[in-house]
């Protein structure tokens, strides 16, 4: 299946970079300007800003989770996001989806979604895929960036994404939702453990958003995590332990949980070595 | 009447037979859903659970496996 790429290209000033090749030194005063409350930072710098114009993200899915960490890796200034969605925006979106409008209904969320985007940031480069991605396009994608975050909506998807990333031993993001319920990770395959470690290769009871329903605040702060330890990995490259932050609506709290490799597990089985 | 000890379940206070493990804890507060369990922040893979058996004061955590966004 042929993928559709489109580029925001007619929003993109020209103060824009077209591609994160274009590496400037220092940053020039529109983009100091643009970034200058997170320059003010500590352990943030002009150096650590341009480093992350570099950088490529693939995000997967732009429903509840997608829009969030989408709207923080772009405000930051990554500078390349590739968003992946087949699915149309509708009415039942908007209160979580907060990337779209009501103007927006019955385009495509990828393609809304970078529209949307390259208003709030014109220094960055930002393409949009209108299909779902399959097994090849996934492969071709993921090799293409530094870092996936997986913000899809279905476990065919999370278990492909899983199975490639520990193919090509890339470290990934992603969350999950549904009612009360939900969970973001970070995977590194160096370090062992990977989704169907943690129970993902099970096939899971009917469920999902249009089953269940979902917290609606719930996706937008699984959704500002995976955008927090997005810039944390592209910035420091710490090669940190795989783990997986649980809610828990009760206590209002995550808990970080370190994730055990299983030894006898099918996608992983590795020894770790971190 | 059993020993029993005292563990902490999703935050709450509880009291278990001495020897349980986390299989049987799964079995008796999730046996119908699709979980996963970590025990002292550590996600225990499915195919330990029979082996681990709870101590006093573990804390449990049991949550279900969702595919949603």
């Amino acid at each position: 299946m042929a993928t559709k790429l489109t580029t925001s290209a007619k929003l993109i000033t020209s103060a824009n970079h077209s591609s994160p090749a274009a590496l400037q030194s220092p940053l020039p005063d529109q983009q100091f300007l643009y970034y200058s409350r997170q320059l003010l930072l500590p352990d943030w710098s002009e150096q650590r800003q341009l480093q992350l114009q570099q950088k490529k993200v693939l995000i997967v899915g732009m429903g509840g989770l997608g829009c969030p960490a989408a709207t923080y890796l772009a405000g930051a200034g990554v500078g390349w996001l590739l968003l992946a969605d087949g699915d149309k925006v509708e009415l039942s979106n908007l209160p979580r989806q907060t990337l779209f409008r009501v103007s927006d209904i019955g385009l495509n969320k990828a393609e809304a979604a970078a529209a949307t985007l390259q208003q709030l940031n014109p220094f960055i480069r930002i393409d949009a895929l209108s299909q779902m991605l399959d097994e090849a396009e996934l492969v071709r994608r993921i090799a293409w960036a530094d870092l996936v975050l997986d913000c899809s909506d279905n476990l065919a998807t999370k278990l492909a994404i899983n199975r490639i990333c520990q193919q090509q031993q890339r470290c990934w993001l992603g969350a999950s939702a549904s009612g009360y319920q939900g969970y973001s990770w970070l995977i590194n395959p160096a370090s062992g453990g990977c989704l169907e470690c943690l129970g993902h290769q099970q096939p899971l009871l009917p469920g999902g958003c249009l089953q269940q329903g979902v917290y609606t605040p719930l996706v937008g702060q699984l959704g500002l995590q995976l955008a927090s330890m997005a810039l944390q990995q592209l910035a420091n490259g710490r090669r940190r332990r795989s783990f997986v932050q649980i809610y828990q609506h009760h206590q209002q709290q995550f808990s970080q949980c370190q994730l055990l490799a299983d030894p006898q597990c099918k996608c992983c089985g590795v020894t770790a070595d971190v | 009447m059993s020993e029993k000890i005292d563990i902490y379940l999703n935050g709450d206070r509880l009291q278990v037979a001495v020897g349980i493990d986390l299989q049987q804890l799964q079995q008796q507060f999730a046996a119908d859903q699709q979980v996963a369990i970590a025990l002292n922040t550590e996600i225990m893979p499915r195919r330990c659970w029979p082996e681990r058996v709870l101590q006093a004061r573990d804390q449990v955590l049991i949550f279900n496996l969702v595919a949603g966004g």
